[in-house]
């Protein structure tokens, strides 16, 4: 029989709940990125957003837009084969509606900079692709900081 | 499943602990569940086939870098098994 019907003791429940916190979170917590990938992550993706914002015709910032893209996908690749040898699978696509909510912020977060920068210095703001490209860098930082893996615990430790 | 109901397989203090390591990433190897739970291979190899035999989880055994290595997920339907524990848990707590 796997259900059992009979009521729990809720101190029973509630140290479950934290266990499921504690371990949850674990990974997270324990196999971060070296802080040199993180920064040349974040880098790269501060390089795209300046360049996309900065680029006329064809100046020099459309090149550091490309390198920023190509070094964007081999921290990827890196980042990937890092925590693959560690022994941890990241997620390709989310599996449930809280990492879904977390991918469609961080694409969210990531692609809004970019076309900002271009639209605000259109639209005169001079200074505004680095502005977006310095928030671009703290969000990609903050994220691989905050969710290393990409994974987002089932309870999050502040619900504690 | 009723409201507040708790799962006895998913219950067991060792299973919840897997459960919840399985529920972000994609895969986890063996050594890392080793690891983090602290417990013996045969300790570990009995919770996993007592998920497995629930349809909890999946094992595949594949070899890479030279060596065979263990690739331990959660399956969609353990996935929903555990969600629901802690919604039940959640339910018995008043959360």
């Amino acid at each position: 029989m796997d259900i059992i019907q009979t009521p729990t003791e809720i101190e029973g429940a509630k140290q479950s709940l934290k266990d499921i916190q504690e371990f949850g979170s674990r990974l997270s917590e324990q196999y971060r990125p070296t802080l040199l990938l993180t920064l040349f992550m974040g880098a790269c993706q501060a390089s795209i957003t300046m360049g996309y914002g900065m680029t006329e015709h064809e100046n020099d910032w459309a090149m550091a837009m490309v390198i920023g893209a190509i070094g964007s996908v081999l921290g990827l690749l890196l980042y990937t084969y890092t925590f693959r040898l560690l022994g941890i699978k990241l997620p390709i696509v989310p599996r449930d509606s809280r990492s879904l909510k977390f991918f469609v912020g961080v694409a969210t977060a990531s692609v809004v900079p970019i076309f900002a920068a271009r639209h605000l210095r259109l639209l005169g703001l001079t200074y505004a692709p680095h502005a977006c490209a310095v928030l671009s860098f703290v969000m990609v930082v903050y994220s691989m900081h905050r969710y290393p893996a990409g994974i987002v615990p089932a309870i999050e430790p502040k619900d504690d | 499943m009723t409201e507040n109901t708790l799962n006895e397989i998913i219950h067991a203090p060792n299973r919840l602990r897997i459960c919840a390591l399985l529920s972000g990433p994609l895969e986890l190897q063996f050594r890392v569940l080793k690891n983090e739970l602290d417990v013996s291979n045969s300790v570990l190899s009995k919770h996993l086939k007592v998920l497995e035999h629930a349809g909890y989880i999946v094992i595949h055994k594949r070899k890479e870098f030279g060596g065979d290595r263990t690739w331990v997920s959660l399956s969609s339907k353990g996935r929903k098994a555990f969600h629901a524990h802690i919604d039940a848990l959640r339910e018995v707590v008043n959360l």
